[in-house]
């Protein structure tokens, strides 16, 4: 890489730390007040562009990329269950996590889990369960940062590796300070530009779709078949499942995104986003796989498939452009590990250490926790990434698989069936966690979140259904569920202009008043 | 009817959030929605909070420091917090059995607000830092909400708050 590249990079973090600065300077303190303390948000565009930042990670530009080079179009199939991922997400438990965390008074989406399934065992189990499982996807932003890294500036990768988690570190600790609400739309407008920009130079140098697809047929027709390269996948329904399944559902057991239905301000919001989430997806999440797809015919030598959208960048855009690119893929490693991080030390802090080691706890000694677990992973993702890195597509596959097993049926029921209980909740994250790892450790013949998802929800079913007697569902839980699903000859309208931001005095005014 | 010695012991002064919806305009909005339904306003309750006003010290990126307030509202039945606009407050003379009683303290609130605060504050800014807060006013209040019945001709009912400050609502 050349030091044009390096320079423009740089420029970049300055431009970044100068939006910052000037926001809390100048005109950003007053809305920032609003913002700073919740309740309130900036406007729909920067509030849909801030969170589809985060969504956004290394995975899409060097697992997306991967996947597409090395499987052909097979890799569509992650992306298709990706593009209506979050309409399903916000359709089935948005609008009622909303409300039922509000009327339970949930902070953090793993206190939610046993506000609604009472027991210690509940935090306790989805607490550590999700800090281990964050790492991982930590991890994989680590490595993506450090391969990004090596290439702009020539370093070997270790030395890079240490920069970017260096970078990603002091962002984490550092963010606040530059007025992130502003920092993160300016982010997420160049990651807009430089994905746009990569995906339409390589699109005119490979010759369009048609050209492409024939330069590809000649060097391997199995790239152009649904089964994948080789015809691996052929008939492989479990696994095609799993590729559909695992960004279009599994998204419902991360708690940094479920963690988001709690903070929407109304159920319009959550319809905008579904709204916005969908245009955003129907382009930016099929283009690195198509970008790796266009990667066979335009680097055909290439040696680390991670490296596509990188190489490609590099080959085929001008030095200052490619900058750009590089700003944008290290803006979406930034964004997405400072707010997986965040929430790490959150879990740690509140749900684990506050919840079960410490009640006393104050903000700042649960902060201290969140900082020196925050470090901790810093260290031990260093290591990790340094001397046994494991590929980026695998594990993000790995993590969303265990995690969506674990979880999905527990968000989901919380808020559809009323039976759902703590025992078969316990029964669900545990055995749907479990079977995800060992099917992916004993590379068990069946889609590992398939097989996940199959135990968990027979789990949660069976497991309810048989102690009900034993463990109802406590009344006031059944009234919460009451209260975001009202029933009754009540007017479609008045049901639909409601306020749910009410849900909670509506909830105590029943508690004190006869209704009748 | 009561004299007025009876009418002095079922009253109480409280602190009252102002509010512009009145017992017609309550009325009004619900029946907007309910257009087959007979709307009767039946009551107007106080619901109980603790306000509490926050001055915030937030750190800078080059070390300076920024004073920012915070207006909180913590349920005082449901002991939930929230980021609320300003307001001044009223003392207003009303029924005592209209006035909801609470079931948290204002110690219990003021905790509750502290923690959801540096919980917002940290979410919202993506940076570890216990953000520096003094109370600078804290007070009981209460919200009124006018409780209006829905009835069909079917005798099938519903209930609805209206919040006597913003006209919003919510079924009961």
């Amino acid at each position: 890489m050349n030091a044009v590249v390096l320079i423009f990079l740089i420029f970049y973090y300055v431009v970044v730390v100068a939006i910052g600065f000037w926001a809390v300077k100048k005109g950003g303190a007053k809305d920032l007040e609003g913002y700073l303390l919740g309740g309130r948000q900036v406007g729909p565009l920067v509030t849909a562009m801030t969170l589809q930042s985060t969504s956004m990670s290394g995975y899409m530009f060097l697992g997306g990329g991967s996947a597409g080079f090395t499987t052909g179009y097979w890799s569509i199939f992650y992306a298709s269950g990706d593009i209506g991922g979050g309409v399903v997400n916000l359709s089935v438990i948005g609008r009622r996590m909303r409300k039922l965390s509000k009327i339970l008074g949930s902070l953090t989406s793993i206190e939610y889990l046993e506000h609604r399934y009472p027991h210690a065992a509940v935090r306790l189990i989805s607490g550590v369960l999700s800090v281990f499982l964050l790492f991982f996807y930590v991890l994989a932003q680590f490595i993506a940062g450090g391969k990004g890294m090596a290439l702009v500036t020539g370093l070997p990768y270790g030395a890079a590796l240490a920069i970017a988690v260096g970078i990603i570190m002091l962002y984490t600790f550092m963010g606040g300070y530059f007025a992130v609400a502003y920092t993160d739309f300016f982010q997420s407008l160049v990651m807009v530009l430089g994905m746009v920009w990569i995906f339409t130079a390589t699109l005119i140098e490979v010759g369009g779709f048609t050209a492409v697809n024939e330069s590809i047929a000649k060097i391997d027709p199995t790239y152009l078949s649904i089964w994948g390269k080789d015809l691996a996948n052929q008939y492989a329904w479990s696994d095609l499942l799993g590729a559909i399944l695992i960004f279009s559902v599994g998204y419902m057991g991360w708690p940094h995104v479920v963690t988001r239905h709690m903070a929407m301000k109304s159920p319009k919001t959550a319809r905008m986003a579904g709204v916005y989430s969908t245009i955003w997806n129907l382009f930016f999440v099929t283009a690195p796989y198509l970008l790796g797809i266009f990667a066979i015919v335009a680097l055909p030598n290439l040696a680390d498939p991670e490296m596509a959208i990188f190489t490609l960048a590099g080959e085929l855009l001008p030095a200052a452009v490619t900058g750009i690119v590089m700003a944008a893929i290290m803006a979406a490693i930034m964004s997405t590990a400072d707010s997986i991080l965040l929430q790490v030390g959150t879990i740690a802090s509140r749900d684990i250490f506050q919840r079960f080691f410490y009640p006393k706890a104050t903000d700042n000694h649960m902060v201290w926790v969140s900082r020196i677990l925050v470090a901790v992973i810093g260290i031990v993702g260093l290591l990790v990434a340094l001397f046994q890195p494991p590929g980026i597509f695998s594990v993000v596959i790995f993590t969303t698989s265990v995690l969506g097993s674990a979880f999905m049926p527990a968000y989901v029921c919380a808020v559809w069936w009323k039976k759902a209980n703590t025992p078969g909740a316990i029964a669900s994250i545990v055995g749907g966690a479990l079977t995800a790892f060992l099917f992916t450790k004993l590379n068990v013949p069946m889609n590992s979140m398939l097989g996940g998802l199959i135990v968990s929800w027979t789990l949660m079913i069976v497991v309810s259904l048989a102690t009900q007697k034993s463990s109802p569902v406590a009344d006031h839980i059944i009234k919460a569920m009451n209260e975001v699903v009202k029933v009754g000859p009540i007017p479609k309208e008045m049901l639909a202009k409601s306020d749910f931001n009410l849900a909670q005095e509506a909830n105590g005014i029943n508690k004190k008043i006869d209704k009748d | 009817m009561l004299n007025n010695t009876e009418l002095e012991s079922v009253k109480t002064i409280v602190n009252v959030i102002p509010f512009s919806i009145e017992k017609n305009d309550a009325q009004n909005i619900v029946s907007n929605y309910s257009k087959q339904y007979s709307v009767q306003v039946q009551k107007l309750i106080y619901y109980p909070y603790y306000w509490i006003l926050f001055e915030f010290t937030v750190k800078t990126l080059f070390g300076k420091s920024r004073k920012t307030k915070a207006s909180c509202l913590v349920d005082l039945i449901n002991n939930h917090a929230a980021t609320t606009d300003k307001f001044e407050l009223y003392e207003a003379e009303v029924l005592k059995n209209s006035v909801l009683e609470h079931d948290y303290s204002p110690e219990e609130a003021v905790k509750t607000a502290r923690t959801y605060l540096t919980h917002s504050s940290i979410h919202n800014t993506k940076v570890l830092f216990a953000p520096d807060s003094k109370i600078k006013k804290e007070s009981l209040v209460y919200k009124p909400f006018w409780i209006v019945k829905c009835t069909n001709r079917d005798r099938h009912s519903f209930k609805v708050i209206v919040d006597a400050v913003t006209g919003k609502f919510q079924l009961l």
